[in-house]
């Protein structure tokens, strides 16, 4: 589905501030997985996806997604950014929003407008529609960020630390939003976080990275059973060990 | 910096807005009656305001100085409609293309500067003192202020929006046309706003150095060549300018307001 090739990401190259983001990073993701990857903060995830996004090109090695070269954005791709308030487009109604990306398929304006609906309501926003973003909490408006992503039916799905930026609360709701609507569609998901715990409640496959330049330094399968939950599945003797693995490997890697 | 936000008095209400502006201007117009009244000001040059607003409500009904006003109107809003049509595609140009930017930079710097109204014996020689002298040179001078706020909205487009169209795959045309441009509208909108008073100045005063054909500025020119000169006439008329352009940009704030709410409230107004 996805596959990653010495990946390596270099900004300014030459000059004085050049900085080395991503070096020889391989990595391999199979279709209607759910990975998570963590890494230390300022690792180069974010630059991570945005190579697989084709939303920039990387210095050197390649990545493949669905059999094709990346250059540009490959299709059926959705990204949910951390910044729901500046990923969602203020001037524009929620049904809009989430509309507004189906105009890249062969989709009428009735047949964009039941999606956008349909998706509203898979993340429980059934309706927000006529609302303008900035009229909804930000835990709603980063659930519409996920229904535009999900009306769009990717096949891959990229999240860049997309609970990031909501409590505690909302950011179970929210994991447990994405283990719900991952059974409904048939999609890979690559998840990026910096919650060490989280990656283990809600991956299927943990990958750790280094920090800068990043390279993976860990690859661990996630056999908790399912459905996850998040009083028991924390509980879980697994999980305990898992997050303790996850944990040691970041840090191990965190500090000089 | 709570304790301030808790003693800050609230905004006051329309109501309470409009009374103000009124009894400001009702106590400008009193001034002006007693400075002419008392004799302090040569009533022949500032007329009692009594007199002035009753010759500008007796002017409505004459037809001579309503086709005045309508041809006013007419070099008015074809001229700032000119000005919006040139100057947001070129502010979208210049504002997303960085290498024409620099290639006209220079020549943008010259010409800004100029005062629209050093040219209107340059432009009259060439095309003439018709519609055409006062729709060019209102062009001219309300091109500036669009122009320059399409391209500083443009810079204040949040790249992680543009991001997120691209990542739909969405190519530049597109993230300019449904991001960019809408991103940048309230800032296009006062741009025009700001354009709008602009051209109204530019509109009389073309007129008056014309001083042939109709128009305001040429009611008011025949007003002051007159001897002795009519003052009421000439502060009629300005009063209309005044009144026009007061309602031009009440509405303007007003729908700035209505269709860019998002705007307002990202920006943390309470409206």
């Amino acid at each position: 589905m996805l596959e990653i090739d010495n990946l390596s990401h270099v900004y300014g190259p030459g000059t004085p501030n050049e900085h080395r983001a991503i070096d020889g990073l391989n990595l391999s993701v199979a279709a209607g997985e759910l990975l998570c990857i963590v890494g230390p903060s300022g690792c180069g995830k974010s630059t991570l996806l945005r190579s697989i996004a084709g939303l920039i090109s990387p210095t050197g090695g390649q990545v493949t997604v669905e059999g094709n070269v990346v250059r540009q954005t490959p299709d059926n791709l959705a990204v949910v950014f951390q910044d729901y308030s500046r990923s969602l487009f203020p001037w524009m109604t929620v049904a809009d929003n989430v509309a507004l990306p189906l105009r890249r398929k062969n989709m009428d304006k009735k047949a964009r407008r039941e999606a956008a609906q349909e998706a509203l309501e898979s993340v429980g926003l059934a309706d927000a529609g006529r609302k303008y973003p900035f009229q909804l909490s930000g835990g709603m408006q980063q659930r519409v960020a996920i229904a535009r992503a999900l009306a769009y039916r990717p096949s891959l799905m990229l999240m860049d630390e997309p609970f990031g930026s909501v409590d505690a609360q909302t950011r179970e709701d929210l994991e447990d939003l994405v283990l719900k609507v991952r059974g409904h569609h048939q999609m890979t998901i690559v998840l990026i976080t910096h919650d060490i715990d989280e990656s283990v409640y809600v991956g299927d496959r943990v990958v750790v990275l280094s920090k800068a330049p990043a390279h993976v330094v860990g690859d661990l399968k996630v056999d908790l059973p399912a459905p996850r939950d998040q009083i028991s599945t924390r509980e879980h003797p697994d999980f305990v060990h898992l997050r303790a693995e996850v944990g040691r490997l970041v840090r191990g890697h965190a500090t000089v | 910096m709570s304790a301030q936000t808790l003693t800050r008095a609230r905004p006051a209400g329309a109501a309470t807005r409009w009374s103000r502006r009124a009894a400001g201007a009702v106590a400008f117009a009193a001034l002006i009656e007693l400075l002419s009244r008392s004799g302090l000001a040569d009533r022949e040059f500032l007329p009692p305001a009594t007199e002035i607003v009753a010759r500008a409500v007796e002017l409505v009904s004459d037809p001579a100085f309503g086709t005045h006003a309508l041809t006013s109107l007419l070099a008015w809003a074809a001229g700032l409609g000119l000005a919006t049509l040139i100057a947001v595609p070129l502010g979208l140009l210049l504002g997303s293309v960085p290498v024409i930017d620099a290639a006209t930079r220079s020549v943008v710097e010259f010409l800004r500067p100029i005062p629209s109204v050093a040219l209107i014996p340059l432009v009259a020689l060439v095309i003439g003192t018709g519609l055409q002298l006062r729709i060019t040179l209102v062009v001219y001078a309300s091109l500036w202020p669009i122009l320059y706020n399409t391209m500083y909205g443009l810079r204040g487009v949040d790249p992680l929006a543009k991001e997120s169209l691209r990542s739909y795959g969405f190519g530049p045309l597109s993230v300019l046309l449904r991001v960019s441009l809408p991103s940048s509208a309230p800032f296009i909108t006062t741009g025009v706003r700001l354009a709008a008073g602009v051209a109204l100045i530019l509109t009389v005063s073309t007129e008056i150095v014309a001083g042939r054909g109709e128009g305001i500025g040429v009611f008011i020119f025949f007003a002051g060549i007159a001897v002795p000169a009519r003052m009421t006439d000439i502060l009629a008329g300005v009063c209309w300018v005044g009144l026009f352009g007061v309602a031009v940009n009440a509405l303007l704030v007003a729908f700035e307001r209505r269709a860019f709410r998002w705007h307002h409230a990202r920006l943390g107004e309470q409206r």
